[in-house]
């Protein structure tokens, strides 16, 4: 009984207070405010202070807030977001029903041109779709093999093989040329990659003044 | 797409796919609560929207290090409350630097003139201060230590749990609920003859 006896700390008070005591700490303090008007007071004290405190409004920046942010925010987009916008930003995509009809009869002409003429072909006796195939496999065989056989041919031929001998065969003669040289080509690489992935695959300011940042380092 | 509707968590990862909307939202939601942490933890609106905008700027161009484990409102508090405890920090020296001078030899004196320097022209900043944060109780948490002002700021005006407080403020939970029972006394005691 003589723990009855003992006042409530002010941190149980608070706590009670405020509603955060649960079981059988609730159950003690609660007893023990039924016969003492001093911790009473205390709890009616701490609850005026937490009805204040409760009333604390939450404060506006100025109404430029948002967009003073957003200027000075680097938005990160993912590379195919990026390349469908860089696509879509070449061609004059319709942007209004109106538009789109005109677009879509434009891309018919084309079409029906082709359909027209494949009606006219296929319509010969003999003519089969099987015939064509073969036909067209036939001629891009031919155009390929011919492609690769004459860049072969120029290659071996090009007034550029022989210097580009000599000096591979100089640089073996000295390492430290071969060195230099690696040095030179991997450093200048790394750069031409260190530009590329700034102004190509990193973020790009939202103000879109990118422009200006080309080939910043 | 409605913005709105969506959680913090699926708003970063719109962010982070690039959509603006979704930085918009985020703002929406939490200027107000990182603006009314900065103010009250500094003072001064001017400084209060720098910094919150400085909050918001380093949380939004590190979107990518953000660990979904975390509650996005306690990570951008965190930030938030480290830049006013870093202002902060750095005023309290360059205000013993001048309190350091040889003009003012007494504390008397050196009270004297701060008051004096206080008082010297109302501009409009410190009269919206006044009116913003001039109430009994704004100016009793005011007189907080810094550490106190925040806790009690988001327990009370967000209100945060404990254990949330805790990972803003990176410190054990039982010194939290140290810091808002001793922070609640002092209010109590400065506030006495008010709340009763
Ligand atoms: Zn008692």
């Amino acid at each position: 009984m003589k723990a009855a006896t003992e006042h409530l700390s002010d941190t149980l008070l608070q706590d009670y207070a405020e509603g955060v005591v649960s079981g059988a700490e609730l159950a003690a303090v609660e007893a023990h405010l039924v016969g003492c008007t001093g911790c009473r007071s205390g709890v009616a004290g701490w609850r005026a202070l937490l009805a204040n405190l409760g009333e604390l409004p939450r404060l506006a920046p100025s109404a430029a807030f948002a967009d003073q942010v957003m200027a000075r925010v680097k938005i990160r987009t993912p590379l195919a977001v990026r390349v469908l916008a860089w696509v879509r930003s070449l061609f004059p995509f319709p942007a209004t029903p109106r538009t789109w009809a005109l677009a879509t009869a434009a891309a018919m002409v084309p079409v029906a041109i082709v359909g027209g003429a494949a009606y006219w072909v296929f319509s010969y006796p003999g003519v089969t779709p099987g015939n064509v195939l073969t036909f067209l496999v036939w001629r891009a065989g031919d155009a390929v093999g011919g492609f690769v056989a004459q860049t072969t041919t120029a290659l071996l031929e090009s007034r550029f093989v022989l210097p580009a001998y000599t000096i591979l065969e100089a640089l073996a003669r000295s390492p430290g040329a071969a060195v230099a040289t690696v040095s030179t080509f991997s450093a200048l690489t790394a750069l031409a990659l260190w530009v590329l992935y700034r102004n190509v695959f990193t973020a790009r300011s939202v103000d879109g003044r990118h422009a200006a940042h080309l080939f910043a380092f | 797409m409605p913005y709105a509707e969506l959680d913090d968590k699926e708003l970063v990862k719109l962010a982070r796919e690039g959509r603006e909307p979704a930085y918009r939202e985020l703002l929406s939601r939490y200027q107000r609560p990182v603006f009314s942490l900065v103010y009250r933890m500094v003072r001064d609106r001017a400084t209060a929207e720098d910094l919150a905008q400085e909050t918001f700027v380093r949380v939004f161009n590190s979107i990518d290090t953000y660990d979904p484990a975390y509650k996005f409102s306690s990570w951008i508090f965190k930030i938030g409350n480290n830049l006013a405890i870093d202002h902060l920090r750095k005023r309290k020296l360059d205000t013993l630097s001048i309190e350091g001078s040889p003009h003012a030899t007494t504390a008397d004196q050196q009270e004297s003139s701060r008051i004096t320097v206080e008082a010297g022209g109302e501009n409009p900043e410190q009269y919206v201060v006044h009116r913003e944060l001039g109430s009994h109780i704004e100016r009793a948490i005011g007189d907080l230590r810094p550490e106190y002002r925040t806790a009690i700021t988001l327990r009370h005006v967000e209100g945060y749990s404990y254990e949330e407080i805790a990972e803003v403020m990176e410190l054990p939970l039982g010194t939290v609920k140290t810091y808002i029972h001793r922070a609640r006394s002092e209010l109590k005691e400065r506030l006495g003859h008010l709340v009763e």
